[in-house]
């Protein structure tokens, strides 16, 4: 047997899957020929040292999510149909709970082609089946996923950020166009992230819940801490108007039960706050000051 | 603490049906996986993301054409390998290489240059500097070679995975693994001292 075909059994013959009798046949070869035998040991090094690849630590960028979302939403504007499609962004930023919050400026045709979702926002003469509200951020769930939508009646700017950091996540200029949003977190953490138009008055913001609910029922930090806390225990979506100097403040709580509107009562007092549940599960609190 | 998934074929299911959060679950499934072979591949952050990011906008694309004869994740491997060998085309400005094409340059030669990478024994030991000059090999193997040897060797596919993600019989697989992983040794074997025993 030539040198190249025995070459053609050195996996085989290192990893023990070589039969029998081909393997007695090499190992004889190896005998009469050290240059084959040194060959296949460097060959052995080799593999040895190919199995080391696996344990190499590959730390996945913060880019990555929002990478993915653009491509997916330049694949998604590129095409003349009217797919709704919003993608979600998981940017990660150390220990940080981080909120995905993606979309796309959205012009949607109805061509005819197929059924339009009752809930897609159109923009201009597009086709809608809802009642467009104008210039206000509306947060409102479809399914176990919450969304943001804001029709713009004309130029604005929409931002949002991650409250804390203040790490921009998406800033999308809309001209009488509506944008829309799933806002989604893959992190353990709850996230707070602040939404802002231009010429709107008062702080908004959105917390979302992220995979853990761990919440101290007991127990003193910032009003933000607390609002994340009771968003993981219950797992609800927090939409919040309130100054953002008032989210920073310092509080306490002692909670019982997992009832989101109970927890947050306990520590917002109706007297400066107004909250309420919205069929699809939202919770929006108001701050009285912040009208 | 770990985000808890559904099933692929759940997801898929749902996501063939258009439901948006359950093809976003499923990227945010695989995405690091994804990456870390586009990484493996590529060694380079940024042109890793953009390979994982348009291999997402490909699965979109057939996803309604997906049957689930084959593990979801196999799929992926393959139109990651399909976008990376795409990428690297591009780069190169060079004739056809897709994973359809079948085996390219299997017999080409290849070129052996190693760098000196200017080491010496108190700056690294033995065992880096291997991992070191493999990587370096590695980049001078041909992309489809390169993708197998990554398939195996780093993200532990069998040789049954890589035959499906790579729609080639396993005798194949099995006999071109052997042949780059041969290119390797002989590539590394420049370096005496490491590399020959």
């Amino acid at each position: 047997m030539s040198r190249e075909r025995l070459q053609e059994h050195f996996s085989a013959l290192y990893e023990g899957s070589l039969d029998a009798g081909l393997t007695q046949q090499i190992q004889r070869k190896f005998d009469s020929d050290p240059d084959l035998k040194q060959d296949y040991e460097a060959f052995c090094l080799t593999l040895d040292t190919l199995g080391s690849m696996k344990d190499e630590v590959i730390e996945v960028p913060s880019f990555l999510s929002s990478r993915i979302a653009d491509r997916m939403d330049a694949a998604v504007s590129a095409k003349p149909a009217f797919s709704l499609l919003n993608w979600s962004k998981s940017l990660g930023f150390g220990a940080i709970a981080v909120v995905a919050i993606v979309g796309s400026v959205l012009a949607i045709k109805n061509r005819g082609e197929g059924p339009v979702q009752a809930n897609m926002i159109g923009s201009g003469a597009a086709a809608t089946k809802t009642i467009k509200v104008l210039d206000t951020i509306e947060i409102k769930m479809q399914g176990s996923e919450a969304f943001l939508s804001y029709n713009a009646s004309g130029p604005k700017t929409l931002t949002a950020t991650f409250f804390g950091t203040g790490e921009v996540l998406r800033k999308v200029d809309l001209n009488g166009t509506s944008a829309r949003y799933a806002l989604t977190n893959s992190e353990p953490l709850s996230a707070i992230f602040e939404l802002d138009v231009t010429g709107d008055q008062g702080d908004q913001f959105v917390v979302v819940p992220g995979t853990s609910n761990v919440f101290p029922l007991q127990g003193e930090g910032k009003v933000a801490d607390f609002l994340k806390g009771v968003s993981a225990k219950s797992h609800k979506v927090i939409s919040v108007r309130m100054p953002a100097s008032k989210l920073e403040s310092s509080t306490k709580w002692d909670v019982k039960g997992d009832d989101a509107g109970a927890m947050l009562s306990t520590v917002l007092p109706s007297k400066d706050y107004s909250i309420s549940t919205a069929p699809d599960g939202i919770i929006t609190i108001e701050s009285h000051l912040s009208r | 603490m770990s985000e808890y998934f559904q099933a692929d074929n759940i997801l898929i299911e749902k996501a063939q049906r258009g439901d948006r959060g359950a093809l976003n679950e499923l990227i945010r499934k695989h995405q690091e996986r994804a990456y870390q072979y586009a990484f493996r591949l590529t060694r380079n952050p940024e042109v890793a993301a953009d390979v994982v990011a348009d291999a997402f906008v490909r699965i979109n694309n057939a996803l309604k054409n997906f049957k689930g004869n084959a593990a979801f994740t196999t799929w992926l491997y393959r139109i990651i390998t399909n976008c990376y060998l795409d990428q690297r085309k591009r780069e190169k400005g060079r004739g056809n290489v897709s994973l359809d094409s079948g085996f390219q340059h299997e017999d080409e030669d290849v070129t052996r240059e190693i760098e000196d990478p200017g080491r010496t024994p108190d700056e690294l030991v033995e065992r880096n500097q291997r991992e070191e000059l493999l990587q370096q090999a590695l980049s001078q193997l041909p992309e489809f070679q390169k993708s197998m040897i990554v398939m195996y060797h780093a993200e532990q596919l069998s040789y049954e995975e890589i035959a499906e993600a790579l729609d080639l019989p396993i005798g194949t697989v099995k006999s071109r693994l052997n042949r780059a992983r041969i290119s390797l040794r002989e590539i590394l074997s420049q370096d005496e001292e490491l590399f020959k025993v």
